[in-house]
């Protein structure tokens, strides 16, 4: 390490979906979920393992950083439970308990937490606001030099949304909205009342809404929300618990819909269907207006989004072809785990890039050298041939080894016969989504794969839908889209039939696009299934069972593979098919079980 | 002396499982009792005092919810605080 290097660690941890990620001069590194080592779904501890994870592939040690950032200000966090109580006093009785132990065993110690894991190190420790930690993860890792900012999500410290504008290497939020007035909270009430999980399954309420009709929106817009023109809002809270209680809604929100809270795990009917298309619709209105509204007041056509709402593909693609905005960037790990990129961003440009050239109007424009510009997700860990073989050894599977050109074709050949394909390799993605690094696909062109892969690999709902990936040139010609989505962060209309398996009902899908630059044997695995079959498409879904993470190493990719129903796995340069696997280790994978999401 | 100190240690070693899960159990029931007296006692009149206040705010029509930030200049300093 020379002097001159600046090394920044985000941190973000202790509500939801913990994660570590390392700048390195101003450009991301390294970047990891801590579920995905622990192999607990959303876990919320402290990022230890994706912390070591950023310090090895820097290899650097802790003393070697020059700052650490956690993503919010945990003592005003803390200020606005102590209100939220005093407030909503007598109510909250049964939530006091168990929240203020965590309080004051855990969350207000982080400072001393983390000086005392990164045992060396003996800086400075960052605390930017919440929704600034989300505004820098994505203004400040946008290709624009001016752009609108807007952040939605559950609650920060006392903000639920904030909007602004980034210009050159500064962010100035002006407005927020506070807690308990919440758009993410709001559907995290929908996701609760309609027996999903809180935090977790609020990604298949946007999948069940398609199916429904949004006959109870104006009853959502008369009653429980009230939104103004420029898209701001205001909840009434007489309908809702989740400020003082357990629970997300009481038995007034029931009353309203006219049955009680679905049990989890509760099979969605119609009436469900039209509960979730009816929010859905909601959250799109208040997407779209504030959307317009901050294109009236900055006169720009970009726009940076981030925070838990941001991963509303629907909403985000309805901003796209319904208001000005033409340029949309959305951090693809928009959610709390974003928040360590956005945490280190902004301590890196706020106060330790002291030198930055001068731009127009005296603004710190983006250091152009050192200014890193989101082009990947593969951030996380990555295993050579020689850890496979290993593993592929220790446990006597048989494999096949193949060479680049004949891994692709024999990998195309499969998906043709219908096989149901894992596909792992390089470095793993940082973000929600699977992006062809630790990813299972499928030919999109039989409707049965879906079912298939939902009922018999995923093990999930099968009214979950499944996106495509598509090849960047092709994406006009196949989707009503003229933008390109590395991040699966759009969803767009399915101009042409012949893809059933990734077409939703409503005729809509949540595409990938791809070019050979991003990651070349993904796209040439596409792109090779196009010159057989002239469909540029294929099913993409992240490799994993219901309720287990994104698969990290070979032996969680492997696991995997043998616990569930599909039929070769592709792992680095070697291809295994499971008919010729071990019973034995087949039935000790089968032992491993994952709690349902 | 460390034949009778050695074998106590290994004892103690045995033990401390269920020693620690006892201390964590009295520990849960001591925080619950304490907090709650808390919630009951102290925050009470607080309660009271705030919800007064609070009622003899005029409720404004607004035209936007959207509330104005207070925007401190950031500094080294105020990045620092917790608060």
């Amino acid at each position: 390490m020379t002097k001159s290097q600046i090394y920044v660690l985000g941190v973000s941890c202790f509500y939801h979906d913990s994660a570590a990620a390392l700048l390195k001069d101003g450009k991301i590194i390294a970047a990891a979920h801590e579920e995905r080592f622990t192999r607990k779904r959303h876990d919320e501890a402290f990022p230890e393992n994706a912390v070591n994870f950023c310090l090895t592939f820097a290899g650097i040690k802790a003393e070697d950083l020059t700052a650490v950032a956690f993503y919010d200000k945990p003592f005003l966090k803390f200020e606005r439970i102590l209100t939220t109580y005093v407030d909503t006093w007598p109510k909250g009785i049964f939530s006091w308990v168990p929240a203020m132990r965590e309080w004051l065993i855990k969350k207000l110690w982080i400072k001393s937490l983390i000086y005392e894991k990164l045992e060396t190190y003996d800086g400075s420790i960052y605390f930017p606001e919440h929704h600034i930690a989300h505004a820098a993860s994505a203004y400040l890792a946008s290709p624009f030099e001016r752009a609108a900012i807007l952040t939605m999500d559950g609650v920060g410290e006392w903000a639920t949304a904030a909007k602004g504008l980034g210009e050159g290497a500064q962010i100035k939020l002006t407005h927020q909205i506070d807690f308990p007035h919440s758009l993410g909270l709001l559907y995290s009430a929908f996701t609760y009342y309609l027996g999903f999980k809180v935090n977790s399954a609020e990604y298949k309420v946007m999948g069940l809404a398609p199916y429904g009709k949004p006959r109870y929106a104006k009853k959502i817009l008369d009653n429980l929300i009230d939104v103004k023109t420029d898209g701001s809002f205001r909840l009434n809270m007489n309908y809702f618990t989740y400020h003082y209680g357990l629970t997300m809604t009481g038995n007034k929100f029931a009353d309203l819909f006219g049955a009680p809270t679905r049990p989890q795990g509760f099979k969605p009917t119609q009436e469900e269907m039209d509960v979730a298309a009816s929010i859905q619709a909601v959250t799109d209105e208040i997407m779209v207006r504030n959307a317009k509204d901050l294109y009236r007041t900055y006169k720009t056509p970009n726009l940076c989004m981030a925070g838990g709402v941001a991963l509303n593909c629907v909403s985000n693609g309805k901003i796209l072809t319904k208001t000005p905005m033409k340029n949309l960037f959305v951090q693809p790990a928009a959610g709390d785990a974003g928040g360590s990129v956005g945490a280190a961003l902004y301590v890196y440009h706020t106060i330790k890039n002291e030198d930055p050239p001068a731009g127009r109007a005296g603004l710190r424009m983006k250091n152009k050298d050192s200014h890193w510009t989101w082009e990947t997700c593969n951030l996380g860990p990555e295993y050579t041939n020689a850890q496979i073989h290993k593993l592929l050894k220790k446990h006597k599977v048989k494999y096949q080894k193949l060479t680049r050109e004949k891994l692709i074709k024999e990998t195309v050949r499969l998906i043709k016969d219908q096989k149901v394909v894992g596909w792992f390799g390089g470095r793993m993605e940082f973000g929600p989504r699977a992006l062809g690094n630790r990813s299972i696909l499928a030919d999109a062109r039989n409707a049965e794969n879906q079912k298939r892969v939902n009922l018999a690999i995923k093990f999930r709902e099968s009214f979950r839908p499944f996106a495509p990936v598509v090849l960047e040139e092709k994406i006009k010609e196949w989707f009503e889209a003229d933008w390109t989505d590395p991040y699966m962060l759009t969803v767009a209309q399915v101009k042409k039939k012949g893809i059933p398996a990734v077409t939703h009902v409503d005729n809509s899908a949540r595409f990938q696009t791809i070019n050979r630059q991003q990651n070349q044997n993904y796209y040439d695995v596409v792109h090779e299934f196009y010159m057989q079959t002239k469909v540029p498409v294929l099913i993409n879904t992240s490799f994993n069972q219901r309720g287990e993470p994104i698969v990290c190493t070979p032996e969680d990719a492997l696991m995997c593979f043998l616990r569930t129903n599909m039929d070769n796995l592709v792992i680095g340069e070697y291809i295994l098919d499971k008919q010729a696997m071990p019973v034995t280790l087949i039935g000790k994978a089968k032992k491993m079980k994952f709690a349902a999401d | 002396m460390n034949g009778i100190i050695q074998p106590m240690l290994e004892l103690l070693k045995i033990a401390w499982k269920p020693i620690e899960k006892g201390l964590r159990f009295i520990g849960k029931i001591q925080s619950t009792i304490l907090l709650s007296l808390f919630y009951l006692v102290i925050l009470m009149p607080v309660a009271i005092i705030f919800k007064a206040v609070k009622l003899t705010q005029p409720k404004l029509k607004l035209a936007s919810y959207w509330k104005k930030r207070v925007n401190e200049i950031e500094t080294e300093e105020t990045l620092l605080r917790q608060f």
